[in-house]
């Protein structure tokens, strides 16, 4: 190895360390090389000096543009019917002119802001063409409309907005000595402003004092939506540090900086930072004196001092017009704490969930009743952070584009180089707009699901010609999970085969493990186990995050366990475990989550009694160290059911039954899809005990709800028919009554899969075995045919081929073809002991159909065998 | 002047992988692109720009015109052209000044994009120290000399140079960090060569 490769790998490890651990490292690794660890340390002094620079190009791209740049050079020129006079600002990103309107109708006078074209890349332009057609659409009071945007001849974009003429906010706020309740009240009027353009899918992402106007007469103006931050995505710096922060590190909140997902949370945070700054005339996060590396571990490590205990309220008493340091901190002791500081948790889904909670507690302090966030933050700061990256699945209109954006997020986990994540930002940006395709009433009407916003997506990308292919298959994975999120695998499958496709022919190394995991997880839920290994195998030797490394081990797990290498799963998941506690922690989620698919795969090994002890201390552990009601918590709760029934415990079962429809009505409501899987465990639960008749209704009800979200042809709603139908049938011996749930499990099963698939097999052999109890032999026998011809063909080793052969038998011998039974039962006869136990309860039924037809040839004898 | 099929069948063998040819692809399609840089730069005394996309994408078309091309894709051709233009960039510093050389460091921090005459080269820049490092760099690991050469040189984003390196975005991403600490450091007279 060269020196400089050798040096070059250790300095790539070395950066990706804390400062910390650095040192340790080049102890351990330069022992004998005194010179080689100089190096490092200069090189590493040196990359800290030029981390935040990139290179001076010494050829620009964009010369041609340089004119327009030069102070005073656009003045006199005209944009749209716009004369520009003077110029207001500028900045690293561009300039901002005032124009007035010359078209003569009426007098207005608007800001143009135009943004360096250099700086903005293709993706980055697309989405600004898309995004202004919804910034368009932002009327409100409080924030400067935007009134037209587009490019000049050169391709320098362009947006013009309203002219506000007013004071920074919190610079209006000191000078006017506003009292407390009145800066709660124009701080309010913010929130409005931002909670109305999250109703309308926008998020500001850069709210700051000086992105807020305050006019003469009072009024609050919002600049600058959704503007901003879709220029810096543009600007370009081919580093693998994030650069939001460098701009103003004292605004990011902590997902910015770790370059994660930008959802509302992000702007209940940046209202957070104001309203500390109303209520203590100091900043949430401090800078004094501190490097930008400091100032971020604050901001992702630090708890803010608590409003009412911070030092500088003796400054802040006057400007508030309290008489004392004292005084103001009572008034801010409690709820303006809980709500300041709820704003500000690290993690964006612990704050507010939206800024119109924000706004009900503001309101609820305002008319002195109770606040949400009292109480639950001093539960939270005393807790261990645990991130929460599960997939709701809710389905009101913002919990559908809570998953929409969790999908991207997921997605985005796993890559790791910033102009990825920025792709990994534009699906989600073109998710929102497809939400907004679906839904042009606005997410108030309440009425979208995700299923309509998925496939509106999908339509709107299969439409779009443009999109590159590295886009393409992003988008493609992040449909294709939420699909999967959704529990519409076979749509998951289409999207990511295709995904998976374009990996291929465009070498698309950064989304190959994605691409790769994704199509064992779809295969996994569409029961395709043969397709399963070749992913699995295509994954290894590959670079994966370990996100995406537990997802992988979970999909093994699941896939040996299911196609019967139950040992191996076992021994599979043991190992997964192990790495999870090492990697992750004992108490992480991670870990914890592990631990409940090995005490769901103890179960499918029939040892239900290790399956409940594992998942009791799992869940006894999750409920630990996780939130109350959280989603994995759920999920593990959602397996004890089926547990407790299979150790003949129906009491038990059913009171675990009762707390997971508690817990997923309190955490999804009553309609969504939580909810609906709630009631399929606690109907098998009431089954189990023997109480058909409430066990049906339940599922029925379920039933309804799944179509509802998922539509008639889904797998959820095939699956509880198959269910309600087992119940009929074994549970109350009504195979009558069964019959049709099993015909339309069957109906959708035929919708759904191509004949052949072990899905819709199954439902057919359930289906079969209703007709066969009612003796409809010529319905039994139009059912089975083309099943059993395929199975010939394609499966001749398999159970269901047996299955079929014998229930054909079954039906020659009901027609009185004896003959044909018999000809039938014979190629069976190798296969008994070839494929044993799983079908030794068909072979008992062969043999007397088989005995049945031979004693029905020889009571009747033929003519012609008589005669031989 | 080459002969067509030859260009052709060198940017065949490079896209391949064969860096052995390389040398000789430059050789190919540097008079085209010399002389369009040239052009550009007449007249321009104070600072100079290249416009990069521009000028390969000038020069791709000449030669597509001439029948000497057939590339399915562009950006392993401003690969090539990107040494083609830092040896533009470094003639046409040596010629106009060669009294004059500049001392600072080849970065440039996002914010100070603002001065407007942040896209004319900048004459505080030592170049021709840049382009020597770069010769040095070159000796020790071609790859991460390569990434340099893109990144001042090149019109080419992340996404594009890892395609014509053969990489992955991510590896450039770690290549460009460490050459440039590199660079930074070695310009500034520190790291003792290897």
């Amino acid at each position: 190895m060269s020196t400089i490769t050798r040096e070059f790998e250790l300095f790539d490890v070395l950066v990706s360390l804390p400062a910390a651990e650095r040192i340790a490292m080049l102890d351990r690794e330069c022992a004998d090389d005194a010179p080689l660890r100089a190096r490092l340390l200069r090189l590493l002094e040196s990359d800290s000096q030029v981390q935040h620079l990139t290179a001076c190009k010494a050829v620009g791209a964009f010369g041609d543009e340089l004119s327009a740049w030069m102070p005073g050079a656009l003045i006199g020129h005209r944009i749209g019917p716009f004369r520009i006079q003077s110029e207001i600002g500028r900045g690293g990103m561009g300039a901002v002119y005032k124009a007035v309107r010359e078209d003569g109708a009426v007098a207005q006078s608007v800001a143009i802001k135009l943004v360096r074209r250099e700086l903005i890349d293709g993706p980055a332009l697309e989405r600004f063409r898309l995004e202004r057609k919804v910034l368009a659409r932002l009327d409100h009071p409080n924030i400067a409309r935007l009134i037209d945007a587009g490019e000049l001849e050169d391709g320098t974009p362009y947006a013009i907005m309203e002219l506000v003429d007013g004071e920074h906010f919190i610079a209006y706020c000191d000078r006017l000595q506003l009292p407390l309740p009145e800066r709660l009240a124009l701080f309010r009027s913010v929130c409005e402003a931002v909670a109305s353009a999250h109703r309308s899918l926008v998020v500001h992402r850069d709210l700051k004092s000086s992105n807020i106007l305050v006019t003469g007469d009072g009024t609050a103006k919002l600049l600058d939506f959704g503007i901003s931050k879709l220029i810096e995505h543009g600007a370009d710096s081919h580093q693998t540090g994030t650069m939001d922060r460098y701009l103003s590190p004292l605004h990011a909140a902590p997902e910015q900086i770790r370059g994660q997902q930008i959802t509302v949370g992000c702007d209940v945070y940046a209202l957070g930072l104001l309203l500390y700054q109303l209520l203590t005339d100091a900043p949430a996060v401090e800078s004094d004196g501190r490097t930008p590396g400091e100032i971020e571990n604050q901001i992702l490590h630090a708890l803010p001092t608590v409003p009412s205990a911070h030092a500088n309220l003796a400054q802040a008493a006057p400007k508030l017009r309290f008489p004392s340091a004292t005084s103001l901190s009572r008034a801010l002791r409690g709820d303006l704490d809980g709500i300041t500081l709820r704003c500000l948790r690290k993690e964006p889904e612990r704050r507010y969930v939206s800024v119109d909670a924000l706004i009900a507690d503001l309101d609820a302090y305002r008319e002195q009743r109770p606040v949400s966030a009292r109480g639950g933050d001093r539960w939270y700061r005393t807790q261990k952070f645990v991130r929460r990256n599960a997939l709701p699945v809710g389905l009101s209109a913002t919990v559908a584009m809570v998953l929409v954006v969790s999908a991207a997020a997921l997605y985005r986990q796993s890559i790791e180089v910033r102009e990825q994540r920025d792709e990994a930002r534009a699906v989600t940006q073109f998710m929102l707009d497809s939400f907004k395709a679906a839904d042009p009433g606005g997410v108030s009407s309440g009425n979208i699901t995700a299923r309509e916003l998925l496939d509106q997506g999908t339509a709107q990308l299969r439409a779009d010609a443009s999109l590159e292919s590295s886009t393409r298959a992003a988008f493609l994975l992040t449909l294709g999970e939420a699909q999967l999120a959704l529990g519409r695998p076979l749509e998951a499958d289409a999207l990511v085969a295709e995904a998976l496709a374009l990996v291929e022919a465009d070498d698309l190394e950064g989304l190959r493990a994605k691409g790769l995991q994704l199509s064992a997880s779809s295969a996994l839920a569409n029961s395709e186990y043969d397709r399963i290994g070749g992913y699995l195998h295509r994954v290894d030797g590959l670079e994966v995050p370990r996100e995406l490394e537990v997802k992988l081990r979970s999909v093994r797990s699941q896939w040996l366990s299911r196609s019967g290498q139950i040992d191996e799963a076992l021994e599979s998941l043991a190992g997964s475990v192990a790495w999870a506690r090492q990697v992750f922690g004992t108490n992480s989620q991670t870990h914890l989550r592990m631990r409940a698919l090995y005490g769901q795969t103890l179960l499918s090994a029939k040892r239900p009694e290790d399956a409940l002890a594992e998942l009791q201390e799992t869940l006894a552990l999750q409920r630990r160290h996780l939130p109350a009601g959280h989603v994995d918590i759920i999920q593990t709760t959602q397996l004890m059911p089926s547990i407790y029934g299979r150790l003949q415990q129906p009491e038990a079962a059913l009171a675990a039954a009762d707390e997971l429809v508690a817990l997923s009505i309190e955490k999804y409501g009553d309609s969504s899809l939580g909810y609906a899987r709630a009631l399929g465990a606690r109907a098998g639960a009431l089954g189990d005990a023997g109480r058909f008749d409430e066990g049906i209704a339940l599922y029925l009800e379920a039933v309804k709800l799944l179509q509802a979200k998922l539509g008639r042809f889904n797998i959820n709603v095939s699956h509880s028919q198959i269910n309600i139908g087992s119940i009929l049938l074994d549970g109350k011996g009504r195979a009558d009554l069964a019959e049709p749930h099993f015909a339309d499990a069957v109906a959708i099963g035929n919708e759904l899969y191509d004949i052949g698939h072990p899905t819709l097999t199954g439902y057919v052999s359930a289906h079969a075995r209703a007709l066969r109890k009612l003796e409809r032999w010529s319905e039994l026998e139009r059912l089975l045919e083309p099943h059993f011809q395929h199975l010939l063909r394609a499966a001749p080793e398999s159970p269901m081929r047996v299955m079929f052969q014998t229930d054909l038998a079954q039906v020659a011998l009901a027609n009185g073809d004896a003959t044909r039974a018999l000809s039938l039962l014979e190629p069976l006869e190798p296969l008994w002991q070839r494929l044993g136990d799983p079908v030794a309860r068909v072979r008992d039924r062969a043999r007397q159909i088989r005995d049945a037809a031979k004693s029905s040839l020889n009571l009747t004898p033929l003519p012609d065998r008589r005669n031989s | 002047m080459s002969e067509p099929r030859e260009i052709t069948q060198l940017l065949a063998q490079w896209k391949t992988g064969d860096r052995s040819v390389e040398n000789a692809l430059v050789e190919s399609v540097y008079p085209v692109l010399r002389q369009l840089a040239r052009s550009q730069l007449r007249g321009q005394n104070a600072g100079f720009t290249l416009q990069a996309t521009e000028l390969a994408n000038e020069a791709y078309v000449k030669l597509l015109q001439q029948h000497q091309v057939d590339w399915q894709n562009r950006s392993h051709f401003y690969a090539i052209a990107a040494t083609v233009i830092r040896r533009v960039v470094i003639d046409h510093v040596r010629s106009r000044d060669s009294a004059k050389r500049g001392g600072g460091l080849p970065f440039v921090s996002l914010d100070s994009i603002t001065d407007d005459v942040a896209m004319v080269i900048d004459d505080s820049v030592d170049w021709l120290g840049v382009d020597a490092v770069l010769t040095e760099l070159a000796a020790h690991d071609s790859d991460l000399a390569r990434v340099v050469e893109l990144k001042f040189f090149g019109g080419l984003n992340t996404e594009q140079m890892a395609q014509v390196m053969g990489t992955s975005t991510a590896t450039v991403g770690r290549q460009w960090r460490y050459a440039r600490a590199w660079l930074a450091d070695r310009l500034s007279g520190g790291i003792p060569s290897l």
